[in-house]
């Protein structure tokens, strides 16, 4: 369970990025970050990895408060660039990654082998990463945040630049992943992204403007449009 | 840390050019200094306007060939402006290398060359030593070194500096670069965000390009040694050593200094900034006659505590206890920076 309490950061040339923000996510449950380019979602999901440290507030996982190196080992991450090394070949970054976890020998390349056929990558394991399409890098990179089995995830847009197939597959293990019992938190400013997640969290310029069902969300707009949200948030913070 | 390691040894193995260029390009830059500082055999050609007695002590001397024309005193009519034979012309017409003038032994030895040129200059002014010794053997003159040998060519007296600078600056770029990339390409705030120790991320890059280097410096010192003859005084597996903290120091250098920078080019743009004056100050320059006290500047630079080191080991033939402070300062530095790369990798973790 992710416990973000009264939480408030700003940076020297940027104040007040994320203002006084609160939201809970349970285990086996996905939370959508819908909002804006620099409405904070990215600064947000900084704060609960432990990348940043919060200004006020504090933020709880597990029972264990941010930041903490023992979260680090049940924490899967995917940041908004792809992070992965295009020298190497995709089972070369699975297995970095893996190692930092302290995942060792066969274990490591079994859990490896099998996170890359979980992204269907299984074929173009010993292929250069700079070698990947686009797409191939993102599932690449999907597999790196999940290959030591997390409790809890934080995706950055994990779908932009990604075709509405992959889009599908890739939403696919994160509805497992949450089956699974961990919980997600995704960051998207991808409409119909919304209506994949169990909760929706509207985010506009740092603070929760709307928090609840996506359903119940679509509810409230005058068209049942997931666009409608979008000035949803506009309109609460005007 | 051997995940890490492990990485960069096979980001390294993947790109067939950067292995060319930690591997060949050393060896292939210490050729080339070779084939510059080596005694070229160059006999210089000197036209020779002298007494007959000393044109024939020079023609005895194998170091330049002489063309004589022997001189009657009343046909000259000499001031060192105007030596009255048509210098110029001989010189430009690219007649002879130097033209070489006593109107009498009174007047002293004038040598005209179109240019200054060290190692022609070198050659005949040994030459009139030799020729001038042998006529009046009380003008002899001996030279003795006590530390060196007089006999060792210009390369062995250098060749320990390329040594030294040659992995330093290959291995800072290097891990400069790489390590910029990693935050370029976000994957150092990945790597952060795992349950890796800061200390095995640096020591992780340490040991992966330490054993680059290694492999360098061993294959540079087997080269030096065996194809090109270079002068090892002392023993080479010190020199090893030494070669190995350099690129050590080298790593941490270039980590903390992409620390710094934004992307590769600005890791290139620390390149005049860092590793110039640090190649000026290494010993390749004589630096003791400098005004201003300026010659303590050198204390300041790290790999100025290497480079002497190896000219200990590799000129004077010292032994591990004679190197002892220059290892003991490398090291403290290493550590030193060693410990900033951890203060500037934390950033990226909030613990």
């Amino acid at each position: 369970m992710i416990e973000v309490r009264n939480v408030s950061k700003g940076f020297p040339k940027n104040p007040g990025v994320i203002k006084n923000l609160t939201l809970t996510v349970g285990a086996g449950e996905i939370v959508c970050l819908l909002g804006p380019s620099g409405a904070g979602k990215t600064t947000l999901i900084r704060l609960i990895t432990g990348a940043l440290k919060a200004d006020g507030g504090e933020i709880v996982i597990n029972g264990i408060k941010v930041p903490s190196m023992k979260l680090y080992a049940q924490m899967g991450f995917m940041p908004q660039s792809d992070a992965l090394y295009p020298d190497v070949t995709g089972l070369d970054n699975l297995l970095f990654f893996g190692g930092l976890y302290g995942i060792k020998g066969k274990a490591l390349y079994e859990k490896s082998l099998e996170a890359l056929e979980l992204v269907d990558l299984a074929p173009d394991q010993n292929k250069l990463v700079s070698n990947y399409s686009g797409g191939m890098k993102k599932r690449l990179s999907l597999a790196a945040a999940l290959l030591h089995k997390p409790s809890f995830m934080l995706l950055d847009e994990p779908t932009v630049g990604i075709d509405p197939i992959l889009r599908r597959t890739i939403w696919d293990r994160f509805h497992k992943l949450r089956d699974e019992g961990a919980a997600l938190i995704v960051s998207t400013h991808v409409m119909d992204e919304a209506a994949k997640c169990d909760r929706t969290a509207l985010i506009y310029n740092g603070a929760l403007v709307a928090d609840d069902t996506t359903e119940n969300l679509l509810k409230r707009t005058e068209h049942g449009n997931i666009e409608e949200l979008f000035f949803m948030a506009k309109g609460a913070e005007l | 840390m051997s995940v890490v390691a492990m990485r960069i040894i096979k980001q390294i193995v993947h790109d067939k050019r950067s292995v060319a260029m930690i591997l060949i390009v050393p060896i292939v830059l210490l050729t080339l200094l070779y084939l510059l500082l080596s005694p070229s055999g160059y006999t210089p050609h000197v036209l020779v306007y002298a007494p007959q007695a000393f044109a024939d002590a020079l023609t005895e001397s194998d170091r330049i060939t002489v063309a004589h024309t022997p001189l009657d005193k009343g046909e000259l009519s000499f001031s060192s402006s105007r030596p009255g034979i048509p210098v110029s012309e001989l010189l430009e017409g690219g007649e002879a290398d130097a033209v070489l003038l006593i109107p009498s032994f009174a007047d002293g030895i004038f040598i005209y060359m179109l240019e200054p040129d060290s190692v022609k200059l070198a050659a005949i002014t040994e030459a009139v030593k030799e020729a001038s010794a042998s006529l009046s053997p009380q003008s002899q003159m001996t030279v003795k070194f006590l530390r060196g040998d007089a006999g060792a060519s210009t390369f062995d007296s250098y060749g320990f500096l390329l040594l030294a600078v040659m992995s330093f600056f290959l291995i800072f770029i290097f891990s400069g670069v790489s390590f910029v990339r990693e935050r370029t390409a976000d994957t150092v705030e990945r790597l952060m965000l795992t349950p890796v120790k800061t200390a095995s991320v640096v020591g992780g890059y340490v040991l992966g390009f330490g054993l680059f280097a290694v492999v360098q410096s061993a294959l540079m010192i087997l080269f030096a040694k065996t194809v090109l003859n270079m002068t090892f005084t002392g023993a080479w597996p010190l020199a090893l050593l030494i070669m190995l903290l350099v690129a050590v120091l080298a790593v941490v250098l270039g980590v903390l200094i992409s620390a710094l920078a934004k992307n590769e080019f600005q890791v290139m743009q620390f390149i005049p900034v860092i590793i110039i004056p640090q190649v000026f100050f290494s010993g390749l320059i004589p630096v003791d006659t400098l005004p201003y006290g300026l010659n303590h500047l050198s204390k300041t630079m790290p790999l100025y505590y290497g480079s002497q080191a190896m000219k200990g080991v590799l000129v004077y033939g010292y032994g591990l206890v004679e190197i002892l402070p220059q290892i003991a300062v490398l090291t403290g530095i290493i550590a030193l920076l060693f410990a900033c790369n951890i203060l500037a990798v934390r950033r990226y973790r909030a613990v």
